[in-house]
């Protein structure tokens, strides 16, 4: 399967009053066309930062992005120019953002932040393949709202943001993104702002649009319950890594991260005697890192090593899945390509 | 909108009472009077020229007619500039004023709001510096030092425009120029401040994220936002610059109204003092008003009359 996204090694750096901030250290993320690919992790661990990083939005004087490969649609993007990002924004690669009371221009009306996409994308479609062109923006205003299950659109698009309540918005926030038709979606936490019916109707549209479409989409999300749905595969940050990651069904079935199983056995169904469990202490301070892993100050099986030495990813292997008896969907796995990995010594055997 | 209207015009109808009653006590605590002169006038021609104009009379009588007066338009006549009605002088001398205001108007905005943003979009650059460097100048600067420097160098070291007087296009240029010096440069500051706030906001990155190009950004996105405070600043702006600048007019000897409106005070031209009193804020009143009637085309968040959000 041809990778539409592909970033390798992914760094980014801010520069603060105190000094440098690693918000992202050695991220690799792929995605295939037709994928939906979960980043799930708590506030602040960088899932957001490397998102906007995968569409060149975090301004240079700031911010050092380094990658050791960073391909969109096959260009690389490494020594990417604003200009030269802002020809794949829009129609190749598109952004829903997380949050909508911000992410509207309070003075102009939902239509026109509409239209601007679609005049957009209607100008550089035509420069490709000529007398493509379609009219009627009007219409395609009123279609996408409707899409996006906006009632009155014909009413709606005249109106400004604040109009609209936060669920309407965050409606409008992912038809901004689906009017320039992209192939790659990354959507921050597109549905945090709704409401549950809501929610189950925006993420079966996005998943349609994916399947039919063939577009790949990044999803970002703190509710486990909406990566489980949509996912095909998930990745799983912990302070500015990703810890694990795999297909969805052998994610969550057979965590192997402590983070994750922490994670998975504090919601609410898995509290067994009517307690919910929780993970001990507070993830890290951006400005002192914990050495090694970055979660073994609060890893109840943490060794010697971790403190000294950060774990670089490996398959989960197959002994220790027999060992822990757990269930694998092997199949699947095999079948998708998409090995088992964490960054953890407990899987290590050299460590043994 | 047409309840806001008559309510706002009630509101300055009593605005305007207010004013003018507090100026004409405050006049008449002054001492001394209009026919007070170092050269003492014999007492009996004195009381015949007070007597002439009711000035003998009771203050409360003389504010009744007068109120009475004003009602009517009539802003009577002036004491010092004797035969001429202040209606003539403001009729007179207000156009002059009026276009030297306007063009500093015009000026003041466009020259500040170019800078601002300009330097917002290069903030710490040189031409940021630059911009901060002459709009710093421009604020502590005085008018009087601003325009001495401009007719030095302009109208001396290399005579491009005339120093005084006004009579045409080119004698406006280094009135207008002195005149919109401060509030350009205060423009200029409040621009960049607002826009780099404004480039910072979510909204921007969607922008960006749309694909969209820096002038479209900027264009459309970032200027409508941004220009939000410097309309608010409009009104009084406006108002201040119409009604002329007193030093402007010194020292460029154009024949606009702030001249009168200094000089009716030394002289106690009650009447002079008054009329222009109440033409400056019946001006000012105006010009609020009307920058909160453009306000909500601007920015749908604001209703006329009261604001949301």
């Amino acid at each position: 399967m041809s990778d539409i996204v592909r970033v390798k090694g992914l760094h980014v750096t801010f520069s603060t009053f105190n000094g440098p901030v690693q918000a992202v250290r050695d991220v690799s993320l792929r995605l295939a066309a037709g994928e939906i690919l979960g980043i799930v992790g708590e506030s602040g661990c960088g899932k957001s930062v490397t998102v906007q990083a995968m569409m060149g939005l975090w301004p240079t004087a700031i911010t050092t992005v380094e990658a050791a490969e960073h391909t969109v649609l096959g260009h690389d993007c490494r020594s990417f120019t604003e200009s030269d990002w802002r020809t794949l924004r829009g129609t190749d690669i598109a952004m829903v953002f997380q949050d909508p009371m911000t992410a509207l221009n309070p003075i102009v009306t939902i239509g026109k932040q509409l239209e601007e996409v679609i005049r957009l994308r209607q100008k550089r479609r035509r420069s490709d393949q000529k007398g493509a062109m379609t009219e009627g923006i009007a219409e395609e205003v009123i279609h996408l709202l409707r899409q996006v299950g906006i009632p009155e659109p014909e009413r709606r698009r005249n109106q400004y943001p604040h109009e609209l309540s936060g669920g309407m918005r965050q409606r409008v926030v992912i038809a901004m993104a689906l009017a320039g038709k992209p192939k790659i979606i990354l959507a921050d936490e597109p549905t945090t702002a709704l409401d549950v019916t809501t929610e189950a109707q925006i993420l079966l549209l996005l998943q349609k649009l994916v399947r039919e479409e063939g577009m790949g989409m990044i999803i970002i999300s703190h509710n486990l319950r909406v990566i489980a749905r949509l996912c095909d595969r998930v990745a799983v940050m912990y302070a500015g890594t990703i810890i694990e990651e795999g297909s969805i069904e052998t994610v969550l079935t057979s965590p192997a991260h402590p983070y994750l199983q922490g994670l998975l056995s504090s919601l609410p169904e898995s509290a067994t005697d009517g307690r919910l469990t929780a993970i001990e202490g507070q993830p890290p301070d951006s400005y002192h890192m914990p050495t090694g892993c970055a979660f073994h100050p609060r890893c109840h099986k943490a060794m010697r090593i971790c403190a000294r030495i950060t774990p670089t990813n490996s398959n989960v292997s197959d002994e220790y899945s027999k060992r822990e008896r757990v269930q694998h969907v092997r199949e699947h796995q095999q079948t998708r390509e998409c090995p088992h990995q964490v960054s953890c010594w407990l899987y290590r055997p050299e460590v043994k | 909108m047409g309840m806001y209207l008559v309510k706002r015009l009630t509101g300055a109808i009593v605005v305007m009472w207010a004013i003018i009653t507090i100026t004409f006590l405050l006049m008449h605590a002054i001492p001394g009077g209009p026919f007070t002169e170092e050269k003492k006038l014999p007492p009996q021609i004195k009381a015949s020229i007070e007597a002439t104009y009711h000035l003998d009379r009771p203050v409360w009588q003389q504010y009744t007619e007068y109120m009475g007066q004003i009602v009517k338009g009539d802003l009577g006549p002036s004491y010092k500039y004797i035969g001429r009605s202040v209606n003539d002088i403001v009729a007179e001398s207000f156009p002059v004023s009026a276009q030297l205001g306007f063009g500093a108007l015009v000026v003041a905005l466009v020259g500040g709001v170019i800078a601002g943003v300009i330097s917002a979009l290069r903030p710490n650059s040189w031409i940021d510096y630059g911009v901060t460097f002459f709009s710093t100048l421009g604020i502590s600067v005085p008018t009087f030092i601003i325009g001495a420097v401009l007719v030095y160098w302009l109208g001396f070291v290399w005579p491009i425009f005339p120093v005084a007087l006004w009579k045409g296009p080119s004698y406006m240029v280094l009135p207008i120029l002195t005149l919109a010096a401060q509030p350009m440069a205060f423009i200029a500051r409040l621009t960049r401040t607002t826009m780099i706030e404004v480039l910072q906001q979510e909204y921007i990155k969607t922008a960006r994220a749309k694909g969209l190009s820096q002038f479209q950004i900027v264009w459309h996105h970032a200027l409508g936002n941004a220009i939000l405070p410097v309309i608010t600043y409009i009104g009084p702006l406006a108002a201040a610059l119409f009604t002329g600048s007193f030093i402007v007019e010194t020292i460029f000897a154009i024949p606009g109204l702030g001249k009168y409106f200094v000089t009716s005070i030394y002289n106690r031209d009650y009447t002079v003092i008054l009329g222009v009193t109440m033409f400056y804020s019946a001006l000012v009143v105006a010009f609020n008003l009307l920058v909160d009637i453009v306000y909500p085309l601007i920015d749908p968040r604001v209703t006329v009359g009261r604001r949301r959000d």
